[in-house]
């Protein structure tokens, strides 16, 4: 019989409309060390948040030692027993190791404990994990993974069954990670479970005993320790099945000579690494973005940089630099970030009109208001309309993830875009919504625009692009045209990268 | 959406039009106050015509008998209007076991029966009595079924025989897989003809799919493997629904792995936690399409609610929604079904139930049966 210490089953969750988690499902049992990996945005921390209480779930059911629990708070699942470390720490600098231990953590009849109490339980505890720090050294001074070590030691002192170590294991070093590996047993040892969570598997496989793989908020798989291989795991995470390098054709990108926009070696925040590709008119093509920092720098570019970077971004045969979004609607190039903006006040005719305001502005300052009713009820009637939502341009925006994506989407078309950069257009939508999206950007193909889908969702850009651009750590990796045959290099590619991670 | 149901319609078109009740609610409201004031004036002309000594004491004692006639009078139009529908409500549900359908009752009895509820209550017992007649006629109808069923089938012991004596001539012929092959097939029929809805031993659910890919294996010509990691004291344990893991095994294999040419895998797995016993389901086969896997989740997770339609996922979707709602039903809502898939590359079924114990008799049972 095992000692099954959490269950989670069928766990939805929904932010802002957004189904982050749906039908998730994780169990750990006694003594034994859990992994969650997946992509980014496919839901493992908001599943861990389920548990820690962060995040409280909307449907399901999660069982804790086998009783119905929904923790609400974090509180909640601290004083059941449930401590999540992430990848901030949640140690105060200037505190000391010992304050740092009872913080939070004191019920008020122990508020009174002397100081040297605590700071033998601490010595006591900071000795049993092999910690050789002074109990009164502040956080500050700690090493990353002594960090960790004193957290994890906190968490046992408290009694913690549950241990949740959320991205962590990526900022140890090597050697830092093999230590861990008898850290980890040593906890099993006391009966503690230990969920790991990571983007990529490379740091999980030497520990766990069984990984839960997630996929667009579902848990897809779950591999025993002799069932974990990286090429299945990849095939798991990206839902596309990993061929071997020999049986790919190898892809040959032609240049153009005369590109419409061409980012030239740029160097920016240190996340942009001499990042260089190029964009020819009418093309549609897609940024898979292994590492997401990646893509929003890309993005960042257009939206007015932060910081000044090296390199150079060439529009129409000519250097530009954009400083803020107006400026390169200027240039009409038009970036929809992942968050749709929707001004609630507004209705969606004015949501719609909100970018051709300016173009659409007489030289005396009044409006072209019939150009503005005619350009709104053309695209609300091409892109909205056809959903059959009983909705009109007069009325205020539904609380619709999709309809709020369309009405953005047909805000940047309203001010008649050169370029239109989309991030991450499908994120976190349902499959019907997901497949009118690709509709509209198939729709779009058609016209003049060039566009650019920045995603970390390959079957998204295999769906709608001609080319995607592998993007990784900031530099190009490869540049795949999207054909029957060239797919599956893609999906190769990526798979990689992955695990690499 | 249907905001309103008919009766609520029906409800909310007698509150509106009836007079009565408007003319309750004016009356309610007035006569006392009415009855007050005429009682106060005769008082007043009372006090001017004639001398009397105690003014105030009469003025007083003439209003309080107007008020009590007043509340005489509401008294009655209440016992018509609110006592008098309830009795006969009242009566009504006395006389509900007799009447096969209200609606047979005198057209006039009904047309004087006024009330809103009272109307309400007679169609809704209506419609009551009717479901209860669908049901009752759909299962005179299933039983009928079953019975022209069961008249057309060879009688079972005749088929089993039939089997043992094929079994015993390829004995004879030295034709061991014929043999084996025919004792699966004759044991697998013994168990799902003659344990239908029973809750038997997990050993012998187990046998029955051993029994059931060792015909398999012959028809697929070990096209595919067959691992299980079930541990021995759980098999002798505990008890599952008869055909719990059985038709997922042949959904696994008929629309997993049969379009597989070769390395298909079947991989059973069980375990018990100190309240479920949870049971698996792997193959490494086709799987299911992410829209295919949604539809079938949102019905694993709709409770109650029975959908056998046959759709595009056709047999895989019915048997899961099937084997969903009978553990739904004997355990309750917080077991079941759960599905994860990949298509090309991972289907996994997981059914989770209580642990149910099995008896020394069940055991016996089963070993006597061996």
């Amino acid at each position: 019989m095992k000692n099954e210490i959490l269950r989670m089953e069928n766990i939805q969750s929904c932010k802002n409309d957004r189904r982050i988690l749906n039908y998730a499902y994780l169990n750990l049992f006694d003594s034994e060390t859990v992994g969650i990996v997946g992509l980014n945005n496919s839901g493992k921390s908001t599943l861990a948040g389920a548990i820690a209480g962060f995040f409280p779930h909307e449907k399901g059911s999660v069982y804790f030692c086998e009783e119905k629990v929904h923790f609400k708070t974090v509180r909640q699942a601290r004083e059941a027993g449930i401590f999540y470390i992430q990848e901030t720490s949640s140690l105060i600098e200037q505190f000391s190791i010992v304050e740092n231990m009872f913080l939070n953590m004191v019920e008020l009849p122990d508020m009174f404990l002397h100081k040297k109490s605590q700071c033998e339980q601490t010595e006591e505890i900071l000795s049993f994990f092999q910690i050789q720090e002074d109990v009164n050294t502040p956080v500050a001074y700690l090493s990353i993974k002594n960090r960790l070590l004193v957290e994890i030691a906190k968490a046992v002192m408290h009694d913690a069954k549950i241990i949740i170590l959320d991205n962590v294991l990526n900022k140890l070093s090597e050697s830092s990670l093999a230590e861990f590996n008898t850290l980890f047993a040593l906890l099993n040892s006391l009966h503690r479970g230990i969920l790991l969570i990571d983007a990529g598997p490379k740091n999980l496989k030497p520990f766990c005993d069984r990984i839960f793989i997630m996929r667009e908020g579902k848990t897809v798989a779950v591999l025993d320790r002799d069932e974990i291989e990286d090429d299945l795991m990849v095939s798991l995470m990206t839902g596309e099945k990993f061929i071997e390098k020999d049986k790919l054709i190898p892809s040959n990108t032609e240049v153009d000579s005369q590109p419409l926009l061409h980012l030239k070696q740029i160097e920016y925040r240190d996340i942009l690494h001499g990042i260089d590709f190029q964009i020819s008119k009418k093309e549609t093509v897609g940024i898979l973005n292994v590492n997401k920092h990646s893509g929003s720098a890309i993005a960042e570019l257009f939206m007015g940089a932060e910081e000044k970077y090296n390199g150079s971004i060439i529009y129409k045969g000519k250097e530009v630099f954009y400083t803020s979004p107006e400026h390169a609607v200027k240039d009409r190039i038009i970036v929809i970030p992942e968050k749709d903006l929707i001004f609630w006040d507004f209705t969606i005719e004015e949501n719609i009109t909100f970018t051709a305001i300016k173009n659409q502005r007489k030289f005396w300052g009044g409006m072209n208001e019939a150009e503005l009713k005619y350009i709104s009820s053309e695209l609300f009637s091409k892109y909205i309309k056809q959903l059959k939502l009983r909705l009109h341009l007069q009325g205020y925006v539904p609380k619709n993830r999709l309809v709020q994506k369309k009405i953005v989407l047909c805000r940047a078309l309203a001010a008649d875009p050169d370029i239109l950069m989309i991030q991450n257009p499908t994120l976190n939508m349902d499959l019907f919504s997901k497949q009118r999206i690709y509709e509209d950007i198939n729709q779009l193909k058609k016209t003049d625009i060039t566009l650019l889908i920045i995603s970390q969702d390959i079957r998204e850009l295999l769906q709608v692009c001609d080319r995607v651009v592998v993007v990784n750590d900031g530099v190009v990796e490869e540049q795949i045209p999207v054909t029957e045959k060239h797919s599956k290099l893609l999906i190769h590619k990526f798979g990689n990268q992955i695990k690499k991670m | 959406m249907k905001i309103f149901t008919p009766y609520r319609k029906k409800l909310m078109f007698k509150k509106l039009s009836s007079t009565q009740v408007i003319v309750v609610t004016v009356i309610n409201l007035t006569l006392p106050l009415v009855l007050f004031l005429i009682g106060n004036y005769i008082a007043r002309v009372q006090q001017q015509n004639l001398s009397v000594t105690n003014e105030v004491a009469y003025h007083y004692r003439v209003s309080f008998l107007c008020l009590l006639l007043g509340i005489v009078i509401l008294a009655g139009i209440n016992i018509l209007s609110i006592i008098n529908p309830i009795i006969s409500l009242e009566n009504i549900v006395d006389e509900y076991g007799n009447l096969v359908d209200i609606n047979d009752m005198n057209a006039n009895d009904r047309y004087f029966t006024t009330s809103s509820l009272e109307n309400m209550f007679l169609d809704m017992l209506n419609d009551q009595k009717r479901t209860l007649k669908r049901q009752y006629q759909a299962e005179l109808l299933r039983q009928e079924t079953e019975l022209l069923a069961l008249q057309s089938q060879i009688n079972p012991h005749f088929l089993y025989n039939t089997l043992d004596s094929i079994r015993g001539l390829a004995l004879i012929h030295d034709v061991t897989e014929i043999a084996d092959m025919t004792e699966a097939l004759s044991n697998l029929f013994r168990s799902m003809i003659a344990k239908e809805g029973q809750m038997i031993m997990l050993e012998e659910e187990m046998r029955n799919i051993n029994n059931y890919m060792i015909i398999q294996q012959f028809r697929f010509r070990n096209r595919f493997s067959y691992k299980k990691e079930v541990a021995e004291n759980i098999m002798k344990s505990y008890l599952v629904p008869n055909l719990t893991l059985q038709p997922i095994v042949e959904n696994a294999l008929l629309h997993g792995l049969e379009q597989k040419r070769q390395g298909g895998e079947i991989f059973i797995k069980a375990y018990c936690t100190e309240k479920r016993l949870v049971l698996s389901v792997r193959d490494n086969g086709v799987g299911m399409k992410a829209e295919q896997l949604e539809r079938l989740n949102r019905k694993l997770n709709e409770q109650g609610e029975k959908d056998t339609t046959a759709n595009e996922e056709g047999h895989i979707g019915i048997a899961l929604v099937n084997i969903n709602q009978r553990i739904k039903l004997l355990f309750g809502d917080e077991y079941g079904v759960r599905i994860m898939s990949t298509p090309d590359i991972y289907t996994n079924v997981e059914i989770v139930m209580p642990l149910v114990p099995a008896s020394s008799k069940d055991t016996e049972e089963f070993h006597y049966e061996e």
